[in-house]
């Protein structure tokens, strides 16, 4: 007997079934948190955040059109609540450096790894990036959604998505600012000090895409 | 070379979008074209380079706030739950379900624990406000002992300064402004001529560091030393070090805190910058251990 889909799941769930929606949250939760942290850069709000998403989706469900799949719709909902978030908090949150929030195994009395350093380097670079940006190169780029869904998603043609994964690669190119034959094997300075970093204002992009 | 092409065709072109003309004709461009060819490689790279994020790990706990958050929306009989009847119907049989705001939700139970177990702490940290001993509480030494035994040595000729209560940027800075003891062991870090601090063998803090006997009225043979010792701070500059953008490098260390960084019980490492002269940063780590990485990382000036 294989698991139920994710849309009957919350058919299940709006016909009164008092355990659907906890079995979407189950299923989901991982990855809804993974996309804000990825978004936000930071636990704290991430976790805020996957918080407002399920709740909005308790909310919604009865929006739910079967016409997009359900993960299309909760990931709609999660980068709502995720930008929200972000809107809420303004600039007043430091960046984290914790190699758990840059999605590496932390593995306690190691050096610092390479790869932590990478990670850490890289996520830190990402917050940097363009909100607008951002979300488009996580969505796309780490969470491998493609181009059609990311544009169902965030409500814009998908000519627009690519351009904006383009204009973000482009961004966390310039923040890591690394020669591409040598990975990075430092994080970048605390923020708010790095005066080399072209794309430090996350809710002014420089430029927009043409919408 | 022709018009470039702009980015909204780079990044079709990167998207694997065009018919095989349209393809030739950017691959052309970027044959002839240095600078057109860069930004795609770049930004060819920056994706690759994305792939070192690994989807992070559920923290423990959210999934109980989640189920709990859920539960208690789920009781509301708020118009915002529309037409779906199941809220309704489950809220009629929960007489006066009135709406729970977030932080009377059960999860919140937990935070108020750690506020609690946070308010018990601080008069104990109090206690010690603005001692400034030693790590370890190690008898004083000269500057060029301590530059010149390494290893072991190190950790224990930088002063420890413990402040109750939550540490920030701010905090810190008032500090400096006002406490001539915390100031003193940052010029000294600071001062030229000070030994640099390498990632491989860490040294001394430099002439100004303070042994017990200079540090004049806060130094009380009283005063607990940290639990954990030198040892456990010796490993603080070289994690910091290796956490530090190179521009920064060396670093030098000026002082210890002991103190809340965020809730959480921290050793604080405030070191000033060789590269970038005036630059004082706090690096966080766990309470006496200094073996993982950073915490976190904040610019103070």
């Amino acid at each position: 007997v294989s698991d139920p889909s994710d849309e009957s799941l919350l058919a299940a769930h709006l016909r009164g079934d008092p355990r659907a929606f906890g079995t979407l949250v189950t299923r989901h939760e991982r990855r809804i948190f993974g996309l804000c942290l990825r978004i936000l850069g930071n636990r704290e709000d991430a976790e805020d955040a996957t918080q407002e998403a399920f709740l909005a989706a308790l909310r919604k469900a009865s929006t739910f059109r079967r016409a997009a799949a359900f993960s299309t719709w909760l990931y709609r909902i999660a980068v709502n609540a995720a930008t929200d978030q972000a809107r809420r908090r303004g600039r007043a949150r430091m960046t984290t450096l914790d190699p758990e929030d840059a999605g590496v195994a932390a593995d306690p009395g190691a050096d610092l790894g390479e790869t932590v350093t990478a990670a850490v380097a890289v996520q830190t670079a990402l917050t940097k990036v363009p909100e607008e940006f951002r979300v488009a190169v996580v969505l796309c780029d780490l969470y491998r959604v493609p181009y059609a869904d990311a544009a169902q998603i965030l409500e814009v043609p998908v000519g627009t998505v690519k351009s904006r994964v383009f204009r973000g690669r482009l961004a966390l190119a310039e923040c890591l600012g690394a020669p591409p034959d040598r990975p990075p094997l430092h994080v970048p300075g605390p923020p708010g000090t790095d005066t080399t970093s072209p794309a430090s204002e996350p809710t002014d992009p420089p430029s927009r895409p043409q919408e | 070379v022709p018009d470039h092409p702009d980015r909204e065709q780079l990044a079709a072109f990167q998207a694997g979008d065009g018919d095989r003309r349209q393809r030739a004709e950017v691959e052309a461009h970027l044959a002839g074209c240095p600078s057109c060819a860069e930004v795609v490689a770049s930004v060819e790279q920056a994706r690759r380079r994305l792939a070192v994020l690994e989807e992070p790990a559920l923290p423990p706990g959210l999934h109980d706030r989640l189920a709990a958050a859920v539960e208690a929306e789920a009781a509301q009989p708020s118009p915002a739950n529309g037409p779906a009847r199941w809220y309704r119907r489950r809220a009629a049989g929960r007489p006066h379900a009135h709406p729970v705001p977030w932080y009377r939700r059960p999860v919140a139970w937990g935070a108020a624990a750690a506020l609690l177990l946070a308010a018990l702490i601080v008069p104990f940290l109090d206690r010690s406000s603005g001692d400034l001993t030693t790590a370890g509480g190690s008898s004083g030494g000269s500057s060029q002992e301590a530059a010149t035994t390494g290893g072991a040595a190190d950790a224990d000729r930088i002063p420890v300064i413990r402040i109750p209560g939550e540490v920030s940027a701010a905090t810190v800075r008032s500090r400096l402004a006002t406490d001539s003891r915390a100031k003193n062991a940052l010029d000294s870090a600071g001062a030229p001529g000070a030994q640099a601090a390498t990632p491989r063998a860490s040294q001394g803090a430099g002439p100004g560091t303070q042994s017990p006997d200079q540090a004049g009225g806060g130094y009380r043979s009283s005063a607990p030393a940290p639990p954990a010792g030198a040892a456990s701070l010796q490993p603080c500059l070289p994690a910091a070090t290796a956490a530090a953008k190179p521009a920064s490098r060396p670093l030098r260390p000026a002082f210890f805190i002991q103190g809340t960084y965020r809730g959480r019980e921290t050793t604080i490492l405030v070191t000033t910058s060789t590269g970038e002269p005036g630059r004082v940063d706090l690096w966080v780590f766990p309470r006496d251990n200094c073996s993982s990485r950073p915490l976190a990382t904040e610019p103070v000036r």
